[in-house]
């Protein structure tokens, strides 16, 4: 009996650490930088001022980051998706608190721009081209996306999802959620 | 005493169950890392005002390739990539289809090729969720075309290369690019507006 009382603590053990991987690949999102031209607008949604900004800089409560690639396939098939979600968190109680921004790993200034006018993403995406975000956030796979909470300073990371999200609606309803607690 | 073993059957399929789920977040396009690679591996044989060699090459869409029959019709890109199911390959045609719009409002096709078979190609492609562009395979006889231009590497892949071959049938740009990294799609397409009447 001990011995699969044994078997089993192992079972459980690697699957507590299988299951916890995603949401430990960051405790606290990094203070990148945030590199490329935004819209006057788009400055004033994010409540930074002129000039070079990092993340901390956003003048809001929580933070939607996703990690894209203009190249990712399953990034274009989820833009839309996810410009859904932007206009409906515009639209919601949480409007307020909530920011989208889009960090293209390994794109270019080009390569930004062309996604966001193909896509017409209208939340503020910048440029990565040396993928000096990307490592900073440990190199996910694309997309990826990370809910922060940027209250007290403290950037905690609430959310990570890595992939496509299948079920949007959940995903959105469960961000709101948090962000009105 | 019976139960015991059936508990650990369980607590060690919902492991599995677990692991095959984590690795499907990544989505259905897995991919093999080569690592990192000798940045280039060959040595060119033509350069920019050469006429480009001619080749003819089936495509995964069905039927043969010919590069001079879009002579007077159409600027062709030309993009070698190392190998399927690599990560930056799978990493840079989903890119460029996304652009193909782009590509064709500059009257120019682009053309994908590789070393792999045209099964393998196929399923690589498919995985992609598709492309719009034809996809040729220069796998035999081995490494023909990309032998012909000079970047065939010592391990029968093709560099990562760009090339551009106007309506006239003239090279115009080449680009042997570190096989590590993709080619930035903006270069090309200034590439191609150079080309504009």
């Amino acid at each position: 009996m001990k011995k699969y009382s044994l078997t089993l603590a192992a079972c459980l053990i690697a699957l507590a650490a299988v299951l916890a991987a995603p949401a430990m690949a960051l405790d606290v999102f990094p203070d990148v930088a945030l590199q490329g031209k935004i819209s006057p607008e788009q400055r004033q949604y994010l409540g930074v001022p002129d000039g070079d900004i990092r993340l901390s800089d956003i003048n809001a409560d929580f933070v939607l980051v996703e990690v894209f690639s203009m190249y990712c396939p399953i990034c274009q098939h989820d833009a839309p998706g996810v410009n859904d979600m932007f206009a409906r968190t515009l639209a919601s109680d949480q409007a307020g608190k909530v920011r989208f921004v889009g960090i293209g790993a390994g794109n270019t200034p080009f390569e930004v721009a062309f996604y966001r006018k193909k896509f017409d993403v209208q939340f503020p995406l910048f440029e990565d081209p040396d993928y000096t975000a990307h490592k900073a956030v440990g190199n996910v796979g694309t997309p990826a996306y990370y809910l922060v909470d940027l209250r007290d300073r403290k950037r905690a990371v609430l959310v990570f999802h890595e992939g496509e999200i299948k079920d949007k609606e959940a995903f959105l309803k469960n961000m709101l959620e948090l962000a009105g607690k | 005493m019976r139960r015991a073993p059936l508990f650990s059957l369980f607590a060690c399929g919902l492991l599995a169950w677990s692991l095959l789920a984590s690795v499907a977040l990544a989505d259905d396009l897995e991919t093999f890392d080569p690592g990192r690679l000798k940045p280039t591996d060959s040595t060119l044989k033509v350069k920019v005002g050469d006429a480009a060699p001619d080749f003819t090459l089936p495509a995964i869409q069905g039927g043969t390739v010919t590069l001079s029959d879009y002579r007077g019709k159409k600027n062709v890109v030309l993009s070698f990539v190392p190998a399927a199911w690599t990560p930056v390959c799978s990493d840079q045609w989903p890119g460029y289809n996304l652009a193909l719009d782009m590509f064709r409002a500059l009257d120019a096709e682009i053309l994908g090729i590789s070393e792999d078979n045209t099964p393998s190609q196929a399923m690589w492609v498919k995985a992609m969720h598709g492309l719009g562009f034809p996809v040729l395979s220069d796998f035999w006889p081995h490494g023909k075309v990309a032998g012909a231009l000079g970047i065939l590497r010592s391990d029968g892949m093709a560099e990562r290369a760009i090339v551009i071959v106007d309506k006239q049938g003239v090279i115009r740009y080449i680009d042997v690019h570190d096989i590590n990294s993709r080619p930035d799609l903006g270069t090309i397409i200034h590439e191609l507006e150079k080309l504009a009447p």
